[in-house]
């Protein structure tokens, strides 16, 4: 059965079938004869990015955290593959986050969300698209597999933030190059 | 049988759902020519329950002592701002105080709760302590920061106060929504 692959792979490549090769040389010899044919391997920029979890919950609200007016929690890890030059951004994909409960929906803005590569921040909005890697916000080399974490700080307030259930999406993009 | 179709099928939901997750956590971006990216998601969720945060002064209040003009006056002896209360939550709240005991530890351990009077407004108007509770304010939403001055009032009878160190506790709930 394997044997009959390997043929049937061989028999592709040399009919020309499923790669594009140069045009047609021929020769003939009543000894020995050699054709040079180049074969074109496409190239694609490949990218992936796996995440460890598809969802953060941050630990239930006290009063320390309303009086202090943020909540920071360890989001998920990731690793990066990529054959080309590349960069991994984070945004809110929404404006605001959901709100589920009894009060008004407080239209908590996705500014109250903030994210940062490492657990001390520095911290950035999540409302608009930045950088998490490379730090320098340029592009950073293909890798074979870059690990990278994320950290979520979010901010509370007693006034702006009645009990209920609060959830936003947060998209990590990877782009090449 | 019917056990092992259970099974099977239970596996078959185990085996879909982590597919499914599987496409949420992982993406692949390709092309051929020109930028190529992906993205994930991460939702990030927290629940806000009903926060309230209750602070006072003093854990005690030393009263002024009584004359004898104030025995058997009705007017008793006034002590304004004797103690603070600060007031948080994220929502609407009210505070009650209640006496600990239905009568103060002293003397003949006779002397009702009720003869201590508290005021939230400088003694325009007064609430008579008992151990089922009194409310002495509330609010309709949310607070950072509400502060409540509240003065103490005494009334001293001849036949029952008699000398000695007296003392009662006096229970503040704060009660969210």
């Amino acid at each position: 059965m394997r044997r009959r692959a390997v043929s049937l792979l061989l028999g592709m490549l040399l009919s020309g079938v499923g790669q594009p090769l140069s045009a047609q040389s021929t020769c003939s010899s009543t000894t020995s004869c050699t054709v040079a044919v180049t074969l074109r391997l496409p190239q694609p920029m490949v990218v992936s990015l796996a995440l460890s979890a598809s969802s953060t919950t941050i630990p239930t609200l006290t009063a320390q955290v309303l009086s202090a007016g943020f909540a920071e929690v360890a989001g998920p890890t990731m690793v990066v593959r990529a054959n080309s030059p590349y960069r991994v951004s984070v945004q809110s994909a929404a404006s605001t986050w959901t709100y589920s409960g009894s009060a008004a929906n407080p239209q908590k803005p996705a500014s109250d969300l903030q994210w940062s590569a490492t657990a001390s921040g520095p911290w950035v909005s999540s409302a608009t698209s930045a950088t998490l890697w490379p730090t320098n916000s340029l592009v950073a080399p293909a890798t074979s597999g870059r690990s990278l974490a994320i950290f979520y700080r979010s901010l509370w307030s007693w006034t702006a933030n009645p009990p209920g259930n609060y959830s936003i999406p947060v998209n990590i993009t990877l782009t090449s190059p | 049988m019917k056990v092992t179709r259970i099974i099977a099928t239970a596996a078959m939901s185990a085996v879909l759902a982590g597919t499914a997750q599987a496409q949420a956590l992982n993406c692949t971006g390709t092309t051929s020519a020109g930028p190529t990216n992906c993205s994930v998601t991460n939702t990030v969720n927290v629940s806000v329950p009903y926060v309230a945060s209750l602070q006072v002064s003093s854990a005690t209040t030393n009263l002024t002592a009584p004359t004898a003009a104030n025995f058997g006056a009705s007017a008793g002896v006034s002590d304004a701002n004797a103690i603070s209360l600060t007031v948080k939550a994220n929502s609407s709240y009210k505070v009650t105080a209640s006496a600990a005991a239905a009568t103060w530890t002293g003397g003949t351990n006779s002397k009702s709760a009720g003869d201590l009077k508290l005021s939230i407004d400088n003694f325009s108007t007064t609430s008579a302590l008992s151990t089922a509770g009194v409310q002495i304010a509330s609010g309709a939403s949310a607070t950072a920061s509400s502060n409540i001055s509240i003065g103490y009032n005494v009334v001293y009878n001849w036949t029952t106060d008699a000398p000695g160190a007296y003392s009662l506790a006096v229970n503040y709930t704060l009660t969210s929504p």
